[in-house]
């Protein structure tokens, strides 16, 4: 069973070389339905200690990051490479029970040197036992980035054998503060080399990525009423994409980026509006007294999912992108919010509050096959998926704190990101090619 | 020269709203059939209307401490509403008031939601009910200039606690002076 997916997984490999990128896709379609079906087989990988000219201990970590990657992927299992014997660990395991053989079915080796001012990692990835190379290449970051290399090298490997890159290279945007002041900051999706983006001594809420990942919209009160900004993440510079009065929130790029849809309260009354993503041209898609807010695109741009309370208590709605044939999605608890689109397009992540605090669901885009993935103590709010689709990041208060934790697509292998507390909002980037 | 003429015509004004104001408003409340004030007897109004044009009066002329002291009373509302609760149109009555009182006196309303709902909506719904608010207030027959309104959702509780009476106080729309 393991060694068929393996030869059909380094056959795709294969193929891609060679260009075959119609394969791909379908065979990328096939993992994700192996995976949400629990049916998939990790990889069993090996990867040796590092060849270095280099200090051993950032060789190692460069080496632990990426298998901690690789394991945290759910594709792999890292193991040595003498039948029987396990590496380090279990993996973030995407579904199935281990595999009887533990041989590893491919074996990444790596040497780490130094190009000009920058670290180079040579990276060769082949199959085993015939040492067939994959793939060979170098990637390069500067010495104080060497985490980026890794989860580069890293994506690389989810990509060439699974063929869709990894989620590594990407970070998680959120909220933290205590009452009346949040300033905005970013972390990799592993929560190390957090970074503030704010530090404006007020309320700056819902954070939101560009899809290219350079820019984050948010709601800032930094001059005393809110206004809706846009900051390059590079430079720190804002643009301010509305302030002329009322209370803008909950921003939401288009899949093209050439669009925000957010919501915006004017004379007490919540619609959604959608305007340029570097400002102006607003339309409203929304109307009625009812609050409507909380917009979240589909993969496609086509549709829209929001939270309207027309019918008495907060549901999940959806509409085409421009303001027609809204439909109401959630029916199951009296106060459902947070609509979150799945990057794959077929389910929508939701909270829907209960006893004691929000619980996260999913409920696919027809309606159908509503799931609970968190059912624990406290809240569980705001989920954001990964670029992928196969994660979600959450903020909850389940220790007394509120922290940020993430969790695979059916609620499975939870890990807690952050515990100091008063964090909130996160909201997960497309992947990046640059940091 | 204009700009002479403009002040002159501008306190003219404002001394006829001063003087002739109240008055008018204590005729016209009863009939407004907007003002959600219905309820409340007419005589009673006739009499608040009579005691805040004394009031100013007085502070107009002699600058003493005034009667109707500066202060807003903080309104209430139910969980996952903005409509103005029966309890808190006296406190709704009072502000009204306090600011015919202090004609030049500018208020901010900030909704405030409990912690129980969603960031995101809760932004919206502390919106609603501050403008709810200003809407009463607009139909009491104050002018919606001088009122402004501000949503801090769940962002800014008085009682950090999780108990219901915590959510109670949580959720409330104060007032803040911001120009008199």
């Amino acid at each position: 069973m393991v060694v068929m997916t393996i030869k059909r997984t380094f056959l795709l490999a294969i193929l891609m070389v060679f260009g075959f990128l119609i394969f791909r896709a379908s065979a990328q379609e096939d993992v994700y339905m192996k995976i949400q079906s629990g049916g998939f087989q990790p990889i069993a990988i090996s990867i040796p200690p590092f060849i270095s000219q280099q200090p051993t201990d950032l060789t190692q970590k460069i080496r632990a990051v990426i298998i901690n990657d690789l394991k945290l992927s759910g594709f792999f299992r890292v193991v040595d490479e003498v039948p029987g014997v396990q590496a380090s660990g279990q993996t973030a395991g995407l579904g199935g029970a281990l595999p009887a053989s533990s041989a590893a079915a491919v074996r990444l080796l790596g040497t780490l040197g130094i190009n000009g001012n920058e670290l180079q990692l040579s990276a060769d990835l082949e199959e085993l036992p015939g040492q067939q190379a994959i793939f060979r290449k170098k990637f390069q970051s500067a010495f104080g980035s060497f985490r980026w290399l890794a989860h580069q090298a890293a994506d690389e490997v989810v990509y060439y054998l699974i063929g869709e890159r990894g989620v590594a290279s990407s970070r998680i945007a959120f909220t933290s503060g205590k009452s009346g002041v949040k300033e905005i900051s970013v972390m990799d999706y592993d929560a190390n080399d957090l970074e503030k983006l704010t530090n404006m001594n007020s309320l700056n809420l819902s954070p939101a990525w560009s899809p290219d990942g350079k820019r984050i919209a948010f709601t800032s009160y930094k001059s005393g009423t809110p206004e809706l900004v846009s900051m390059d993440i590079s430079s720190g510079a804002m643009t301010s994409l509305w302030k002329q009065g009322g209370l803008p929130t909950a921003p939401c790029w288009s899949p093209d980026g050439k669009k925000i849809a957010f919501t915006l309260t004017r004379d007490g009354n919540a619609d959604i509006y959608i305007m340029d993503s570097g400002g102006g041209h607003l339309r409203r898609l929304t109307s009625g007294p009812s609050i409507d807010s909380s917009p979240s695109w589909s993969p496609t741009g086509n549709e829209i999912a929001f939270t309207s309370d027309r019918s008495g208590n907060p549901q999940v709605y959806l509409m085409d992108a421009e303001g027609g044939n809204v439909r109401r999605l959630t029916y199951l608890g009296n106060y459902n919010d947070s609509p979150a689109w799945s990057p794959r397009g077929d389910r929508i992540a939701y909270v829907s509050r209960e006893e004691g605090g929000f619980q996260i669901y999913t409920v696919e885009v027809t309606g159908e096959n509503t799931t609970a993935l968190t059912n624990g103590e406290g809240s569980n709010e705001n989920p954001s998926w990964s670029p992928d689709g196969l994660k979600v990041v959450f903020a909850s208060n389940r220790t007394g704190k509120w922290d940020i934790y993430v969790m695979n697509w059916d609620g499975s292998h939870l890990r807690q990101l952050t515990d100091s507390g008063n964090h909130f909002s996160p909201k997960w980037s497309p992947r990046l090619s640059i940091k | 020269m204009k700009k002479s003429m403009f002040l002159t015509l501008i306190s003219g004004l404002l001394i006829a709203l001063v003087f002739g104001g109240c008055q008018k408003k204590a005729t016209k409340i009863p009939d407004a059939t907007a003002a959600p004030a219905v309820e409340q007897p007419q005589e009673s109004q006739i009499n608040e209307g009579a005691k805040e044009q004394e009031s100013a009066e007085t502070s107009k002329k002699e600058s003493t401490a005034p009667k109707i002291e500066l202060a807003f009373k903080t309104v209430y509302f139910d969980y996952d509403k903005s409509d103005i609760r029966s309890d808190a149109r006296d406190a709704l009555a009072q502000n009204a008031k306090v600011m015919k009182a202090y004609p030049n006196t500018r208020v901010l309303i900030e909704g405030n939601c409990d912690e129980r709902g969603t960031i995101e909506y809760n932004l919206a719904l502390g919106e609603k009910r501050a403008y709810a608010v200003k809407n009463y207030l607009v139909n009491y027959g104050i002018d919606e200039g001088r009122i402004s309104t501000i949503s801090y959702g769940e962002e800014r509780p008085v009682d950090t606690g999780h108990t219901p009476e915590a959510w109670s106080k949580n959720r409330r729309a104060d007032f803040k002076i911001v120009g008199r």
